[in-house]
Parts: C-alpha cells; sequence; structure tokens
C-alpha cells in the first residue's frame, strides 16, 4: 500500500492505551449522558409499549409494518457493512483494515442488537418472542418453517452469534496487550479475564490465525444468507412493489452502502476526538470513499432495476405502485431517498473529496438518512394501496414511534460509547505488526 | 526423579527479543544443539517463526468443517422434524417442500462453523486459563517482545549451559523462569 507509514513503538503504544488514560474523559462524559437520555426515551417507550400495547404505533391495517420493520432493516443494513468491510479486507489482505475493523466490528455488533430488539417489540406479546425457536414443548407445537418469519428468526440469531464470536475472537490478544500493559489492579484483572489467559504463544497463533480467516471466509457467506432471508419477506409475497426476485440482491447493496456511510461518520468522529490523523489517515477515507460510490452506484442500478421491472411485468398493479412512489402521498420517502443517496455521493468522483473525512462523513450522514427514508418507501408505498380499493388506508408515525427510534439510537450510542471508553478502539498488535513490516519493507 | 533435576524447579529458560527478526534461524541453532521442546511468544503471529517451529496442522479447518456439517445436518433436521411432528397445511403445499429448507439450514450451519472454530481454537490451544507458568518470565510482556522458551522438560535443559546458549543468540534478556509454588 501507498500510505502505510510506519509508526514509532510509542506512537502505537499511545493508541493502544487509550482506554488506560483516556485522553478527552470530559467530552466522553458528555456524549455518554446524552446516550443515557436517549436510552431513558427509550425506557419510557417500551414501557407504554409494553402497558398499552401495540396500538400505540402508527402501524395498522393496511400498514402493519411501519417503523419496526423499517427501522429493523435499516440497522441490520448497517450491521452488514462492519462484517463485510473487516472480513473482505482481511481476505483481501488490504493494509488498511487494521485502523478500521475493530470499530467497524463494534457497530455491526450493537446495530444487530438494536435490529433484533425491533421484530420482538413490535409482537403483541414481546415476553412470548421465544415461540419463534423451535423448541420441544407441552403444547407440542412446532415454527412454521415455511415462513420466512422463522427465517429471520434465525438470521438474526446467526448474525448475533457469529458477529459476537469474530469481534471477541479478533480482540482476545488487545485485551492480553491491555492485561500486560494495565497499571491498575482492576484493570490486570479485567482485561486479564477477557485475554482469557493469552499469552501469545505461536502454536496459538497459527490456529488463532486460521480461525480468524475461517470466520471472516464465513461472515462474507453469512452476510449474503441473511440478507438475502430477510429480503424475501418482503419478495416472498404477493404484493406489488415487493414481489421481485431483484430483492436479494439490492437488499444487499442498499444494506452495505448504508453501513459504510456510517462507518465514514464513526471514522471521522474518531479520528478527530482522539487525534488519529497518522492512524485514521486520507488514505483510509479514500478506500471508504471508493467502496461508497462503488455501493452506492450499485443500489443506484438496484432502483433503475426495480422500476424496469415493474414497467417490463406491465402488470397494473406494479404500475400503480410504481406511480405511487414517483407521485403518491409518500414520494417524499422515494425523491428524499434518491436525492440524499445520489446527489452528494456524485461528490466522491473526485479525489479530493474522497480523501476529506470531514466531508466523507457529511456524505456518510445524508446517506444514511436516505437509505431509512429508502427503507420507508419500501415497506410503506408496497402496502398503503393494495390490490383492493377497500384495503387501501395511510400510516402516519405516532409519537411513540419516534420516541422509540430516538431510544433505539440510544440503545447503539451508549454500549458503543463505552467500548470507546474501555477497549482498544483499534486493534493494537494488528497496527504493530503492520507497521514493523512496513519498517522492514522500507 | 531426583529431587534436583532442573525441571523440578523451573519451569523454562527465556530469552528475549525485541523484534521477530532472525528468530527462525535461531530456532534452527537451537535444534541443532538438541533442543525439542521450544516455543515462542509474540506480540503478534509470524508465519515464518510458526513454520520453524513446526506448528503447523489444519485441525481448526477440519473443527470448522466439522461445526458447519453438524450445523446443516441440526438445521436441516429440526426442519423436517418439525413439519413431520406438526404438519400444517399451508396453501396445499407439500408436507416436506424442499424450497424453504435452505436458508435455515445455512444459517444454522454458519453459525455452528464459526462457534465451532472459536471454541476449537480456544480448547485446542488449553484456553481459558487463569494461569500459566510463562506468565512467571521476568518482567513478562508478550505485547512487546518475543520470547524463545526451552521447556525444563526437555531433555537437554541444563540450568547453566541453557542460558549460555541463549545469551549467545543475542538475546536481549535471559532468564530462567521458576515453577510457580504449589499452593500448600
Amino acid at each position: 500500500m501507498t500510505e502505510a507509514r510506519p509508526l514509532s513503538r510509542e506512537r502505537i503504544d499511545a493508541v493502544t492505551d487509550l482506554p488506560l488514560g483516556f485522553p478527552a474523559p470530559r467530552a466522553w462524559a458528555l456524549s455518554f449522558a446524552f446516550a443515557l437520555l436517549l436510552l431513558l426515551c427509550f425506557a419510557i417507550a417500551v414501557t407504554v409499549l409494553f402497558w398499552r400495547g401495540v396500538g400505540v404505533f402508527g402501524n395498522n391495517i393496511p400498514v402493519a409494518w411501519g417503523f419496526p420493520i423499517v427501522n429493523y432493516i435499516w440497522f441490520l443494513g448497517i450491521g452488514h457493512a462492519g462484517t463485510l468491510i473487516s472480513a473482505l479486507l482481511l481476505l483481501t489482505g488490504v493494509t488498511q483494515r487494521n485502523a478500521l475493523n475493530r470499530f467497524a466490528e463494534t457497530m455491526t455488533l450493537f446495530a444487530v442488537v438494536c435490529a433484533g430488539l425491533y421484530p420482538i417489540l413490535h409482537l403483541g406479546r414481546p415476553w412470548l418472542f421465544y415461540w419463534t425457536a423451535p423448541y420441544p414443548n407441552t403444547m407440542g407445537i412446532w415454527p412454521q418453517f415455511k415462513s420466512p418469519l422463522s427465517w429471520d428468526f434465525f438470521a438474526v440469531l446467526t448474525y448475533l452469534v457469529a458477529s459476537a464470536a469474530f469481534w471477541y475472537v479478533g480482540a482476545i490478544p488487545d485485551f492480553a496487550r491491555l492485561r500486560d500493559r494495565a497499571k491498575s489492579r482492576l484493570g490486570q484483572v479485567c482485561y486479564g479475564l477477557a485475554a482469557l489467559g493469552w499469552r501469545g504463544s505461536m502454536r496459538h497463533w497459527r490456529r488463532w490465525e486460521q480461525a480468524y480467516r475461517l470466520c471472516a471466509g464465513l461472515a462474507v457467506t453469512m452476510v449474503f444468507i441473511i440478507t438475502a432471508a430477510y429480503s424475501l419477506l418482503l419478495g416472498g409475497g404477493p404484493i406489488p412493489g415487493w414481489h421481485s426476485s431483484i430483492f436479494p440482491p439490492y437488499f444487499l447493496c442498499g444494506a452495505v452502502f448504508s453501513g459504510f456511510a456510517v462507518v465514514a461518520v464513526i471514522m471521522a468522529v474518531l479520528r478527530r476526538a482522539f487525534r488519529l490523523d497518522d492512524i485514521l489517515t486520507d488514505a483510509h477515507s479514500n478506500l471508504i470513499g471508493k467502496l461508497l460510490l462503488a455501493v452506492g452506484l450499485m443500489t443506484a442500478y438496484g432502483y433503475l432495476a426495480d422500476i424496469f421491472n415493474a414497467l417490463y411485468s406491465g402488470e397494473q398493479s406494479e404500475l400503480e405502485t410504481l406511480h405511487d412512489r414517483l407521485s403518491g402521498a409518500y414520494a417524499w420517502s422515494f425523491w428524499g431517498a434518491v436525492i440524499c443517496n445520489f446527489v452528494p455521493l456524485q461528490l466522491l468522483w473526485l479525489r479530493r473529496v474522497r480523501r476529506n473525512s470531514l466531508l466523507l462523513a457529511a456524505i456518510g450522514v445524508s446517506v444514511a438518512a436516505g437509505m431509512w427514508m429508502e427503507r420507508y418507501m419500501l415497506i410503506v408505498t408496497g402496502l398503503y394501496r393494495d390490490h383492493l380499493v377497500s384495503s387501501w388506508g395511510t400510516f402516519q408515525a405516532s409519537l411513540w414511534d419516534w420516541a422509540l427510534f430516538a431510544g433505539m439510537i440510544g440503545v447503539f450510542l451508549a454500549p458503543f460509547l463505552l467500548f470507546v471508553r474501555l477497549l482498544p478502539i483499534i486493534s493494537g498488535f494488528e497496527l504493530k505488526k503492520a507497521s514493523e513490516e512496513a519498517r522492514h519493507a522500507r | 526423579m531426583p529431587a534436583d533435576r532442573p525441571d523440578a524447579h523451573y519451569h523454562a529458560a527465556a530469552a528475549g527479543f525485541a523484534g521477530p527478526e532472525g528468530l527462525a534461524s535461531h530456532l534452527a541453532t537451537l535444534r541443532q544443539h538438541g533442543y525439542r521442546k521450544l516455543d515462542v511468544l509474540g506480540p503478534y503471529f509470524s508465519s515464518e517463526i510458526a513454520d520453524a517451529l513446526d506448528a503447523g496442522d489444519n485441525r481448526i479447518a477440519w473443527i470448522t468443517l466439522a461445526g458447519g456439517l453438524f450445523g446443516a445436518l441440526a438445521g436441516l433436521g429440526v426442519q423436517l422434524y418439525a413439519n413431520y411432528a406438526y404438519p400444517l397445511n399451508i396453501g396445499g403445499r407439500p408436507v416436506f417442500a424442499w424450497q424453504p429448507l435452505p436458508i435455515i439450514t445455512l444459517e444454522v450451519a454458519v453459525m455452528s462453523a464459526i462457534v465451532f472454530a472459536v471454541i476449537g481454537t480456544l480448547l485446542s490451544c488449553r484456553l481459558p486459563k487463569l494461569h500459566h507458568p510463562d506468565f512467571e518470565i521476568p518482567d513478562f510482556s508478550a505485547s512487546d517482545r518475543f520470547y524463545i522458551l526451552i521447556r525444563a522438560s526437555d531433555e537437554h535443559f541444563d540450568t547453566a549451559r541453557t542460558p549460555d546458549h541463549l545469551k549467545n543468540l543475542g538475546a536481549e534478556t535471559v532468564a530462567l523462569v521458576p515453577l510457580p509454588e504449589a499452593p500448600s
């Protein structure tokens, strides 16, 4: 790689020791207080939801899938990018990976938690959510495995378990590093327990390396299977605007698109907050910018293909749904998605913009918002005008929809901030290895 | 075993190096001296050193494969059994329709393969462990240094000559690692 400048040992130590001598306690405390406020909002919204039932949400017949599913798909999509970016860059041997993977994987982990909570919360009786799991019971009943809902249960479960395992295995050597470097007894004990007794034997390292690469390869496969599983939730039914075989790849591109956007935002924030200009360099921004542009264009192709399919099918209901999307009651969500997703994106053709982490983050915010509107457009415009005029209706998000959404961002943010405070945000041993190798290559 | 056998008091001899350079050839030198029970600790993976240690096996790959097959069978099995034990008529489709089966089968296969890979790695490294005699190396810091270890159980281990052999390699530090005292 052109810009892999070797870092000094002291610099690497300083970066991996961030949790031990945290440089910005006040800014962190303020951010964490904000996250806790959102978490409080979550607690209130969930209490109201449990007390009064799902009627507090705006979704009703015919738009039975409102915010819970819109946000579920949005969060899950953000998660995919963390897995893909980490696993693909590992398998392709891109050295810039070592600065990006840890926080991208952590983003995945907490985004999947948020995604997993939504379907549970919008069940009428959330405390019985475990009924979707197959387990022997005295009622003698089993889940309906021909339904995409049960595929979805396994999709989220697989994603949660696998991304947690991948994340943890990757972090074990860093826990060991912190254990060896921690000054306080509490730090030594906690990081020591998390390191599971890792001592860096080359025999262990070889097995670790094999396992990590295998997990990465499996994780890439998993992203494809899981987007397929939940896009078939939509594609499997006869709803106009949903019933399309393009959905699995279309969802995958959209998911990764929104996730890369969030990675760009987090990268810019961490870079500024911890003065990591020598680690999260312009070359990293450039890499993310290129990926964002590429996936964005694939997503744009998905939009065009979707429109083309509707026109080419010549089906009355498909054409009507297309018409509704372009000029119906929710046309704002379609045009909002098109504008937020693809207009600022075009700036990324310029190398100067790609290398500017703040501009890249601004485009990332625009894309995250655009992709949310796209999810909204897909769900709502598919449902609000069905085949039968008698089942037409509208959807309006309620106060509690918004409160739960804001709260869910707290569910993402609070543990993410704890991660920033307590764990290495940059993979120390990989940084060290890449740096030593770069020094030798000179 | 006589009480003055060195491995009665010592766990290993450890030589610390700043980087991984030359460790592979050092290992070859030690092998020429007859040492067999060698290990290297380090802050990151070096395939060159691992090769010099002969630390190559594919057991993790096989464990992962086994996990994948186990998951696939479990995922498929539970679906087939559920359809058999609790048959549902979904729009007149056959009880054992194959079309919906691959998704959960693949999902569970991937999950199980990853879990097997992780647990298999830990168990094959005999981790987790609360303590290990390697941590008794004076000023132990495997996050900064590479260490060559010669176990005291090695036939050629000698409290006088072994440290000299290690010093001759140009190690920064050489130390005999005592066995931790057994709790009485």
